[in-house]
């Protein structure tokens, strides 16, 4: 089943590709490289910034219940957003929803600062085509061997690649988004998304304390804070999860599943399950591992707002395991 | 090679013919609803979209194409003109 599915998603980027023709899949331009360094810059950098922010205000402000409940509700929205909306929706088309819940997901993964949907799902679908093979925008594995060039790799797979970076050729990658006019009203308000998101927490502060205070500490704790660690969890899909941790299939990237992740970026570290089955909802792939972003689909299929949720069978998963002998 | 012979029938016209038809074939619209007065920014192009546009003129094109034409000239018709005369120009440099 799932094995068709990828071949489905295969002709489907070769789908307005001419035969004779070659078509360049990506593109370095200075033009666009001055782009990504203002997105780094705003939404990668500021959040540490913020973060830090927060953590020094400690010493002065206690942090309030409100400041909790903020980060908690935002991070948890726009985790989801990106896990189950961008990730396993949008990217893996995992399986299949209401135009109302696919721009909600949209928006609340936009809201998490890591680009806009059409961009991300093109490039994370082409981290999958070259999986730490030359080409792949974030592997952390080609730059050279020792525990130099692993560490130089993590810094780049975690965070340094997003400063000027190839960009992927979106007609190529992501053709079916660009006829989901869901999607394409989404991503055309990228930045209106980013700036609610960290509105919403700052007035909703400020309403809820009466005080100038509480709009201060609802932006930190409800805006950056929570973008921070949104990000470092994904981030860390890139680095730590092609770098060390457990493989159990043959697949042709180095990527691999770790457990002790999981709770905090909504089961995104069982990574190399996800390799190995992309299609598949279940990053777990049972149902005794911490995957939140399942359940969620589980919840929606449940009431009846998800539907074809694809999960490999027993028998498929055991079929590609690694046998010891 | 190939890709030379194809260029020096490349006119202004071929141009603006091709961009019509990419973009209806992406956007998943008629070729004749698109003009030659549109822009990209009015047609819902934005930067990801014209960057693949580029790319994949480029591809057709068998040149490189400097991001700026597209991303400053104002009409489709501008665009051609612009792609039209790089073509031209970096043949004269391979010639
Ligand atoms: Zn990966
Ligand atoms: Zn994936």
């Amino acid at each position: 089943m799932l094995n068709r599915d990828d071949q489905i998603a295969h002709e489907m980027f070769q789908e307005i590709q001419s035969p004779d023709q070659p078509r360049q899949k990506v593109l370095d331009s200075p033009h666009l490289h001055k782009l990504q360094r203002m997105h780094f810059l705003l939404f990668d950098v500021l959040p540490i910034v913020g973060t830090v922010c927060a953590v020094a205000l400690l010493f002065f402000h206690p942090v309030s219940v409100v400041d909790i409940a903020l980060f908690a509700v935002m991070w948890i929205l726009t985790g989801l957003g990106v896990s189950v909306g961008y990730h396993r929706l949008f990217t893996h088309r995992s399986f299949k929803t209401t135009p109302v819940v696919r721009a909600l997901f949209g928006i609340f993964g936009s809201m998490a600062g890591q680009g806009g949907v059409i961009s991300w799902t093109a490039m994370h679908r082409r981290h999958h085509e070259l999986g730490d093979q030359d080409g792949d925008l974030h592997s952390p594995n080609l730059h050279g061997s020792g525990l130099v060039g692993k560490l130089k790799g993590f810094v780049h797979a975690h965070f340094t690649w997003m400063v000027a970076h190839p960009y992927p050729n979106v007609v190529h990658y992501a053709p079916d988004l660009l006829r989901d006019p869901v999607i394409i009203w989404v991503n055309r308000h990228y930045y209106t998304w980013i700036v609610l998101g960290l509105l919403a927490p700052t007035l909703i502060g400020a309403l809820v304390t009466q005080t100038w205070m509480g709009a201060v500490t609802g932006f930190l704790w409800g805006g950056m804070v929570r973008m921070f660690v949104v990000e470092q969890g994904i981030f860390s899909l890139n680095s730590l999860c092609h770098l060390i941790g457990r493989r159990r299939f043959v697949t042709d990237d180095q990527s691999t599943n770790i457990s002790w992740l999981a709770p905090f970026i909504f089961g995104e570290s069982w990574h190399h399950n996800h390799h190995a089955f992309p299609g598949s909802a279940s990053f777990g792939l049972a149902w005794y591992r911490i995957d939140p972003g399942y359940w969620v689909i589980c919840m929606l299929s449940l009431l009846g707002q998800a539907w074809d949720v694809k999960v490999p069978t027993r028998e498929q998963i055991s079929r590609r395991e690694i046998r010891a002998s | 090679m190939d890709h030379v012979q194809i260029a020096e029938q490349i006119d202004e016209a071929a141009v603006a013919a091709w961009l019509k038809s990419y973009i209806a074939n992406v956007l998943g619209m008629e070729d004749a609803a698109i003009k030659g007065s549109d822009g990209l920014d009015s047609l819902g192009l934005d930067s990801a979209l014209t960057t693949a546009l580029a790319m994949d003129m480029e591809g057709w094109l068998g040149i490189e194409i400097p991001l700026a034409i597209l991303f400053e000239a104002e009409t489709l018709d501008k665009i051609a003109e612009g792609v039209t005369l790089e073509t031209q120009r970096q043949q004269v440099t391979a010639g």
